[in-house]
């Protein structure tokens, strides 16, 4: 045994680059799998650890008459709630640089919500604050910060001082993406948050209350949903009688001091509204951008443990085969099957399990630590993500490299092992020479080169190595393609809405049904600003086909020509307005309900309600959902509609009259928010840049997956090269031997591997079509439709990038090729 | 001074080996597969280099035929000398001058008997049509054959015929019947015993028959690495008439 052992590392020394191949391939593999899989438990545990360090809610209740700041004892003497924390918040117009923009106010939460200092201290004394420390430096340290004379004065009067020191920057779990909310002040979006202390605020009540359970479940788990789910019913209960309670205390303070008090007139009636941690911006969108993690998590390791096993499996068979009469010679001399295939058992497992071991920490440290470095353009509240061990999939792991190394291993010696000592010693039969098809085009044949007529017959003729190398090239081929078509179809998507489908400057949507002298005055007011409009009725509902249904908006055109706005074409055709009793599906809701043109779907209004119409066209579209019906099928289905409106503004060129250039789009928003008709605008840039900053993280992913198909294609070609160059040593060495330079040489040997390698890119390029739209289908986040168009240069660079990997592991392999030693090479028969 | 072995003022010897020396090293232990050797051979002769197992033949043969290269000495062919070349010429060398026929045939499997011609002349510039060398070794009929298809003699054969093709100044034979049977290696004998009466080659042939002496017109004994005899035979035998 002890010469079998050493034997083994004599072995292994003297074929490094092969023990390497399988090292790499299987680090490589399993780091990448593992280091994926891992990226969504550790950014989940991440983001648990900071929730609960900040001590996050579970639920935030409002009231339209606030609560008592008594409130918190009753809460608390249910068992189950853990905390209870009031807060005061009020929307402000502040001066900064001159331009009014908003910030929301709070009051500084003791023990729910906590605060993180970034730097600074918190406020002391009333007249300071702490800032969001995204939108502010650190050298705000010192300034004053002092509100706005344009706010109204109920807003002036809801605090004791209008200016306040900057005493610290801080961030707050209540916003852990960049996202600060909406207001009905200024230009309608929320700048960033201050906090000062609660004594600044002169109202002697909550507008929100705070609730932690007891009871902590895994954050985003179903476990959670649930508990929360289940335990609502009993907060609400609590809030309402706390609302109750306040209103009572208003009226009979009112009746005490005989003065009408506004808001217990207004609201004889509590009405409380509980959410819950979903309605938070930042914790719900976190949750979003990771799954889409965990879907390409799913789909690209399966395609690198198929390669790793490829590579073990013709690097094991070939090493076998080159030592099939040493087998012989093992077993001619009494050693058992066991020993024997012990030796390469040993050779591969080892490498496998090295490499496994390796890739597996490797991959679980470094790749949530890349990933989380994308993250953090959105997402900024750790510096690193917790590092996680999963017993599991090391061990999953680690089972399938065996299974890959050392499996295919015991299974290659298997039929060597089977045969007798003598049968092995003796040669095998060289293998014979065919002819290929090719062969039979005389015609054809007769004009090529007789040492292109060698490459190509070799290139043809062994099915195996044919197989093997157009399999793994195109395998790199297609992962390149598929890597960069997602990059095109997350681009594609913000383009092709913005940019062809939905062509409009702004969507408003009114705070009631506007009727058409309404809509007449409307346009009349804002008709500097306004060039072309188009008036549309909006409702929710739901659509059916069969057992199928999905929640949408639908959409009726009431007053002008949608053309102008939004752009209704499938497979570059135009989709026509539907008629009365038809409807026209976006993709997504045609996809989700499996609809088709011709099929007659059910709408279903608020009430249960029911309106059948007839599916008269899909259109594309990406971002959202829409159904378009005729105003009169909207009117069928009797449900209350609220009005809105798509708008151009006047470009530039339209009008010299634009003052202030850098925020047009944002004043004429201004001027719109201020009309009293308007509920909400969303401008279409703005919209644009959310959805775009949301797939941010994903460019990242993208990146990754090309970085690691490049050195899977190199370790791919270097393998299969390295193996075709073992195989035909006799062949290359009589080449020499005639007097072959080396140049002529390599281009003997590699022309046929180039041959296979444009084949293999080729074909990479169709199968990479199909793995691109299967990836496109299992990221697509919710509501959105990915594009699943790929660019041209895409396909071109991926086939490049695959021909300059060919190159450069040809460059390493013409080494290999001088090295080859005529002598030793052509001494004996094997 | 004018060395004995390429002694002849009026004619230069075609093959000039000088105190050649090899030294293999593997790891810490040096072998000397060649000690100053020295020899030569002049041009249409058959020269068999005969000695026991392990003596040194292949290695002189790789030497002359500039397969490998030497630790000392010197290696003459047609007044060019070949020791100083560096690995391009030795490259251009084997292309141009030398002919080899191996044990082991060493055809490419790939390739038909004709076409495993053809790959030889390929990089030749003045070379003999391929299809009638394979015609002139017998293999007429057997020419779309793969090596696999063929008998080792066959094999053989087709080896020689390569070799031949190139129009070599020399050509090298390592035990070219060490893998067939008597009758087959007679006849490859015959053939290259041929070929040199008609064609005025060189040719060296290694082997450890030393039967096979008779055949040639120089015979040199080589043992543990070192050239013990060289001896000119007046009257070599034709091949058919040798027992052994
Ligand atoms: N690559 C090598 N490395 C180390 N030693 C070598 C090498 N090649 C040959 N030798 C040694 O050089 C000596 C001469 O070898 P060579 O092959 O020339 O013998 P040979 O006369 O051809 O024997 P045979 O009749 O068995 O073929 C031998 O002792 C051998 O061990
Ligand atoms: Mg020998």
């Amino acid at each position: 045994m002890r010469e079998l052992a050493k034997s083994t590392i004599r072995e292994i020394k003297s074929s490094k680059g092969r023990y390497l191949a399988i090292f790499f391939i299987i680090a490589l593999g399993v780091g990448f799998f593992a280091g994926l899989c891992t990226c969504r438990p550790s950014f989940v545990k991440t983001a648990e650890k900071y929730f609960d360090q900040q001590n996050f809610y579970d639920y935030c209740l409002r009231s339209n008459v606030g609560f008592g700041k008594d409130s918190a004892e009753a809460f608390l003497e249910n068992k189950e709630i853990a905390a209870v924390q009031g807060v005061c918040y009020e929307d402000v117009l502040a001066a900064v640089d001159g331009n009014d923009v908003v910030f929301r106010v709070y009051s500084v939460p003791e023990n729910i919500n906590e605060l993180r200092l970034v730097s600074g201290r918190m406020p002391a004394a009333d007249g300071e604050c702490v800032v969001d420390e995204a939108y502010f430096k650190e050298d705000v340290l010192g300034d004053t910060i002092s509100f706005s004379d344009a706010n109204r004065e109920s807003t002036k009067s809801a605090f004791r001082h209008l200016e306040y020191t900057v005493v610290g920057t801080v961030s707050s779990p209540l916003y852990i993406s960049s996202d600060r909310g909406t207001t009905s002040l200024g230009d309608g979006t929320i700048k960033a948050f201050l906090f000062v202390k609660e004594e600044c605020f002169t109202a002697d009540y909550y507008k929100e209350l705070y609730v932690v359970l007891k009871e902590r479940e895994e954050i985003y788990s179903e476990a959670y949903r649930e508990n929360i789910l289940e335990k609502k019913q009993m907060i609400t209960e609590i809030g309402q009688k706390q609302a109750e309670t306040r209103i009572k205390n208003l009226l009979m303070q009112s009746q005490k001091n005989n003065v009408s008090s506004l808001a217990a007139e207004q609201s004889n009636t509590a009405s409380v509204y509980v959410l819950t941690r979903d309605e938070n911006a930042g914790y719900a969108s976190f949750e979003q951008d990771s799954k889409i993690i965990e879907n390409i998590s799913v789909v690209f390791p399966v395609f690198f443990f198929l390669v790793a096993a490829l590579v073990c499996v013709t690097t094991m068979t070939r090493m076998v085969d080159e030592q099939r009469t040493q087998i012989g010679v093992w077993k001619a001399m009494g050693y058992s099957k066991l020993a024997v295939s012990s030796k390469y058992l040993f050779y591969s497992g080892t490498a496998g399990l090295t490499g496994s071991i390796i890739g597996f920490f490797t991959g679980t440290f470094l790749i949530p630590m890349i990933l989380w470095y994308a993250y953090r353009s959105a997402y900024d509240f750790a510096e690193r993500p917790e590092y996680i061990f999963d017993w599991k999939m090391f061990l999953i792991c680690t089972a399938i490299a065996a299974f890959c190394t050392a499996g295919t291993a015991l299974f290659c010696c298997q039929k060597e092992l089977s045969e007798m000592p003598a049968s092995i010693l003796r040669p095998r039969m060289p293998q014979n020479g065919k002819r290929v098809f090719m062969e039979k085009l005389k015609g054809l044949w007769q004009r090529i080169g007789f040492l292109h007529k060698v490459s190509l017959r070799n290139a043809f003729r062994y099915k195996k190595r044919f197989f093997l190398i157009v399999f793994g090239i195109s395998g790199c081929t297609a992962l390149l393609l598929t890597g960069f078509g997602i990059r095109d179809s997350v681009q594609g998507v913000t383009d092709y809405q913005y940019g062809e489908i939905t062509l409009y400057d702004a969507e408003v949507t009114f705070v009631k049904s506007m009727e058409k002298e309404e809509r007449q005055e409307f346009l009349e007011r804002h008709a500097d600003n306004i060039r072309e409009t188009v008036f549309l009725s909006e409702c929710s509902v739901d659509a059916k086909l069969g057992k199928r249904k999905k929640s949408t908006k639908l959409v009726s055109v009431v007053d002008g020509e949608l053309e102008n706005f939004f752009h209704l074409r499938h497979n570059n055709e135009d989709v026509a307005y539907p008629k009365d009793g038809e409807i026209i599906l976006c993709t997504g809701i045609a996809d989700g309900i499996g609809a088709k043109v011709g099929d007659t779907i059910v709408l279903v209004g608020s009430l249960f309600q029911e309106v059948s119409v007839t599916v008269s066209g899909i259109f594309d579209n990406y971002i959202g959902n829409y159904l378009f019906v005729s105003e009169r099928t909207m009117a069928q289905l009797e449900e209350e509609v609220s009005s809105a409106a798509y708008i151009h503004f006047y470009k530039d060129s339209d009008f010299e009259r634009i003052k202030n250039k850098d925020s047009g789009e944002e004043s004429l928003l201004t001027e719109l928010l201020k009309d009293e008709t308007v509920g909400h605008v969303a401008l279409s840039t703005e919209y644009k840049k959310k959805v775009e900053t949301s797939f941010a993280s994903l460019d990242l992913v993208v990146l990754l997956i090309i970085v690691c198909a490049g050195i899977l294609a190199f370790i791919v070609l270097f393998n299969l090269i390295n193996i075709n160059i073992g195989e035909r040593l006799r062949e290359i060495a009589t080449l020499k031997v005639l007097g072959f330079f080396s140049s002529e040489c390599s281009a003997y040997v590699f022309r046929e591997v180039d041959l296979l390698t444009v084949i293999g890119a080729l074909c990479g390029l169709v199968f990479g079509k199909f793995l691109h739209s299967f990836v496109m289908s299992q990221v697509s986040p919710g509501n959105i439709c990915f594009d699943e168009r790929i660019a041209w240069g895409s396909y071109i660079a991926s086939v490049a990038a695959t021909l300059v990997f060919a190159w450069l592991v040809k460059l390493a392999m013409q080494r290999r090729l001088k090295e080859i030693n005529m002598t030793e090479s052509l001494k004996s028969v094997e | 001074m004018i060395d004995k072995y390429t002694g002849g003022m009026t004619m230069p010897e075609f093959i000039a080996f000088e105190h050649v020396g090899k030294t293999y090293k593997v790891g810490e232990v040096e072998i000397q597969a060649l000690k100053d050797a020295s020899f030569s051979v002049e041009k249409g002769e058959i020269c068999v280099i005969v000695g026991a197992s392990g003596a040194g033949k292949t290695t002189i043969l790789n030497i002359l035929g500039g397969m490998d290269t030497m630790s000392a000495g010197k290696v003459w062919l047609d007044g060019q000398e070949i020791s100083g070349y560096d690995e391009k010429q030795l490259t251009a060398y084997r292309r141009y001058e030398i002919g080899f026929v191996f044990q082991f045939y060493n055809l490419v499997p790939n390739l038909t008997a004709l076409e495993n011609v053809e790959l030889a002349v390929q990089i030749c510039k003045d070379h003999l049509e391929p299809a009638q060398m394979i015609q002139e070794v017998g293999l007429g009929e057997r020419a779309g054959n793969f090596p696999a298809q063929l008998s080792g003699g066959e094999q053989q054969r087709v080896a020689i015929a390569r070799a031949l093709a190139k129009k070599p100044k020399l050509l090298l034979c390592d035990e070219p019947t060490g893998a067939l049977d008597y009758n087959t290696g007679k006849a490859i004998l015959k053939l290259l015993q041929d070929t040199c009466r008609k064609s005025g080659m060189t040719i060296v042939i290694v082997t450890h028959n030393s039967a096979l002496c008779d055949m040639a017109d120089r015979v040199i004994r080589v043992k543990s690495g070192t050239v013990q005899s060289v001896t000119t035979n007046q009257k070599p035998v034709p091949v058919e008439q040798i027992e052994w």
